[in-house]
């Protein structure tokens, strides 16, 4: 039976329509900003097209949170005005129903995969408020929008072609963005440039993948079924439910396809060449938004796609007997990720790719929370998938904290290695202080949000039976420790260059500082999300 | 009739893949652009051997006659390799990259598509849905209704991929000049580049 747009589903779809209709606002209105050459209409034109983005991502961060209904739900007696109606038709489209024609699950995955992501994109934006981004703000400021879009849709879609057309959605402004203009350019544009190649085979790594598993669920319909939705995820798992379509490895060659097409979208190890290189010659914000929210997307539409459309597939975690399935491929992929990863980042002095390999090793970390999936019982799944998303959301509001004090580092010093960033804190005690505790986060220091989110990622890990995957993130999680202390040891202990003070612009102080409490809270209080995020136990289309 | 199909499909699956192996390999751009286009049409004719009519027609259009001409405007648009043939190096060690991929192939993908049990040649074309085929869709009707039915949002975030697209190649191609008021033409940009040499 063929599903229909229905126009109750337009509330549903709703911040995804707001991020278009924000993007092509700012692209229109930077036409009416004050036209002229000079320095200062330059950056006025700047100011204008970040700050109406930074507004504007900031009400649909509020817009999209009122939706979810997780800090207020409208109570079902409350009276019928004209401003409660408002919120009672937009809390409808919240995390419940069937998906939009059945290619978008609105489910609380989508819900907080929204939330992360616009958020994510909001704290980026206010980065680059300060950064003076030369040429066309209009425009660089409309590709993060629309890149945000692909996001969300990324994080929601059930469906092979929509899945498709969102990581592209997602992919195609970051290229430009990663190219984007900046003082050095041969290096911005190598990044733009590495990574469209990389971007466009790991595209077809994707389709190619997606062509093989449609055609194998087709033909594996025993007779009688209308198959124009096949591409969805739930059809496609029910189709390969047989036990014919175990026993044919073509599916699994379709679903290797996908994750490692996906795999060079989030950069886990062997398809992470491209990312310390773009992540070293883009503009930093730009490098935090690449390395946080398009990663974060990536793992929701992984962790979707293999839980809803490939659940026959699963396999053990067990290291001798009975190997196979995704999750022994995601074991084998998540220690290589974590060794190398971290061995490769301790001989970097430069912080922007010794940050990129950290970023590479704690994908590793992600992708044993997918382990889980490893353990028959339904409460060490659903504890894998609270694991995973705590450390996605944990992960983003520190990398982009992490990288945004980079930012500033190297706006106001002139650098980013470690000779750039010795002695900071006598120059600027804040600023450093602050990038000790997005460092410490990151090394997974206790009371910061990403000790708790590595520890929950181990639990679920050992309750399947991962132990060896354990082990290996322990024994890194202890080598990462190093590198991670090399920058503090640059920063607090070692004599700096010169005294003089280090200004710190506004805007991003203050986004520091909102990622620096967000991490101290998550940490210190993880309840305040963790309750939330345990809503996710029924993925659309299970 | 089902052998002379096969020999068509062999025909036309050489004919793409030949060309497609003359675009990365031809020096001269202008003749890979060239073959991208023998390429396409070929695609082409796959569509229309899937009796996919309309598909077929769309193919030729829009990649052949609008794409293709782009790309060749865009060539000649661009400076120093117009017909001039572009320095091609190839790695050094294209070997090793060759002997993976040559063990890959042996040891996944041909191996799992040898022995999968694929149907060949069904009896008599049942009506469309029934033996789990896909119902056709090659109609322009049966298209249509399928871009507002199930496959409605990916038609519409395809129009968002379209302007980003649009937005991006502007973006990279014409970088903002010091004179904002005036927008150049096209021949006015033209000059512009070639006038440092």
């Amino acid at each position: 039976m063929p599903v229909f747009f229905q126009i109750s589903d337009v509330p549903r779809l709703l911040p995804e329509l707001l991020l278009l209709v924000l993007a092509l606002l700012v692209l229109g209105s930077d036409m009416f900003e004050r036209w002229g050459e000079d320095e200062e209409s330059r950056f006025e034109r700047v100011r204008a097209a970040g700050s109406l983005t930074a507004i504007g991502l900031g009400l649909i961060f509020l817009i999209t949170l009122l939706q979810s209904g997780y800090v207020y739900r409208l109570p079902a007696d409350a009276p019928q005005n004209f401003f409660l109606t408002i919120v009672r038709n937009l809390q409808n489209g919240g995390p419940v129903g069937d998906p939009v024609v059945g290619s978008f699950a609105t489910d609380h995955l989508t819900m907080i995969g929204r939330l992360v992501l616009i958020g994510a994109a909001f704290l980026v934006s206010l980065l680059t408020l300060d950064y003076r981004p030369a040429n066309n703000p209009g425009e660089f400021y409309a590709l993060i929008l629309l890149s945000t879009m692909g996001m969300c849709l990324m994080a929601a879609a059930t469906e092979l072609i929509t899945a498709y057309l969102s990581v592209e959605l997602t992919s195609i402004p970051l290229y430009i963005l990663a190219g984007y203009f900046q003082t050095n350019t041969r290096q911005s544009s190598e990044a733009g440039m590495k990574y469209f190649l990389f971007g466009a085979l790991s595209s077809g790594l994707i389709l190619y993948g997606m062509s093989l598993v449609f055609g194998f669920a087709v033909a594996s319909i025993p007779g009688g079924a209308q198959a124009n939705d096949m591409t969805q995820f739930l059809r496609i798992a029910q189709a390969t439910a047989t036990e014919g379509a175990a026993a044919s490895k073509l599916l699994t060659l379709g679903m290797l396809f996908i994750i490692a097409g996906v795999g060079y979208k989030v950069a886990v190890i062997p398809f992470h060449s491209w990312s310390p290189d773009v992540y070293e010659g883009s503009l930093t914000p730009i490098t935090a938004f690449l390395s946080t929210a398009s990663k974060a997307a990536g793992f929701l539409l992984l962790y979707r796609i293999l839980v809803t459309a490939f659940p026959n597939l699963t396999g053990t975690a067990e290291i001798v007997s009975g190997f196979g399935g995704w999750t022994s491929l995601l074991a084998v992929l998540a220690v290589a990720t974590v060794v190398l990863g971290n061995l490769a980042a301790l001989p970097q002095r430069n912080l922007k790719r010794l940050l990129a390999w950290s970023s590479i090793a704690h994908a590793g970390f992600v992708i044993m929370a997918l382990m889980a999936w490893a353990s028959p019982y339904a409460s060490t799944r659903s504890m894998g998938t609270s694991a995973l998303i705590y450390y996605l959301v944990v992960y983003t509001v520190t990398n982009i904290g992490a990288f945004g004090a980079l930012a500033v580092a190297s706006m106001t010093v002139g650098g980013d290695t470690m000779e750039h960033l010795r002695g900071l804190a006598r120059r600027n005690l804040g600023l450093a202080t602050l990038l000790a505790i997005f460092v410490l986060s990151l090394a997974g220091i206790p009371p910061m949000g990403g000790f708790l989110a590595k520890f929950y990622i181990f639990m679920a890990a050992w309750q399947s039976g991962a132990w060896w995957v354990v082990m290996t993130g322990v024994v890194t999680t202890m080598i990462g420790l190093y590198y991670y202390l090399l920058i503090l040891k640059a920063t607090f202990i070692e004599e700096p260059a010169s005294t003089e003070p280090v200004p710190m612009p506004t805007w991003m102080n203050a986004t520091l500082i909102t990622s620096a409490v967000l991490v101290l809270l998550l940490g210190v209080f993880p309840n305040l999300v963790l309750t939330t995020i345990d809503q996710v136990k029924v993925v659309a289309g299970m | 009739m089902q052998l002379l199909v096969q020999v068509i499909f062999v025909l036309i699956a050489a004919e793409i893949v030949g060309a497609a192996v003359m675009v990365v390999t031809a020096k001269n751009i202008v003749h890979a652009a060239l073959w991208l286009i023998a390429s396409f049409c070929g695609v082409g004719a796959l569509y229309l051997l899937l009796e996919a009519e309309f598909l077929a027609v769309v193919q030729v259009l829009v990649y052949v006659g609008a794409i293709s001409i782009l790309m060749l405007f865009a060539i000649m648009l661009t400076r120093h390799v117009t017909g001039k043939g572009a320095e091609t190096s190839l790695y050094q060690r294209w070997w090793v990259g060759l002997i993976v991929a040559a063990v890959l192939f042996a040891a996944v993908i041909a191996p799992t598509v040898l022995a999968h049990p694929w149907e060949t040649a069904t009896a008599a074309p049942a009506l469309p849905g029934e033996t789990g085929q896909p119902a056709a869709m090659a109609g322009i009707v049966d298209l249509g209704r399928a871009f507002v039915e199930e496959y409605l949002l990916p038609f519409e975030i395809a129009a968002v991929l379209l302007l980003v697209g649009l937005v991006g190649a502007i973006v990279i191609a014409f970088e903002e000049r010091a004179a904002r008021r005036h927008i150049p033409t096209l021949a006015e940009e033209v000059a512009h580049r070639r006038q440092p040499e």
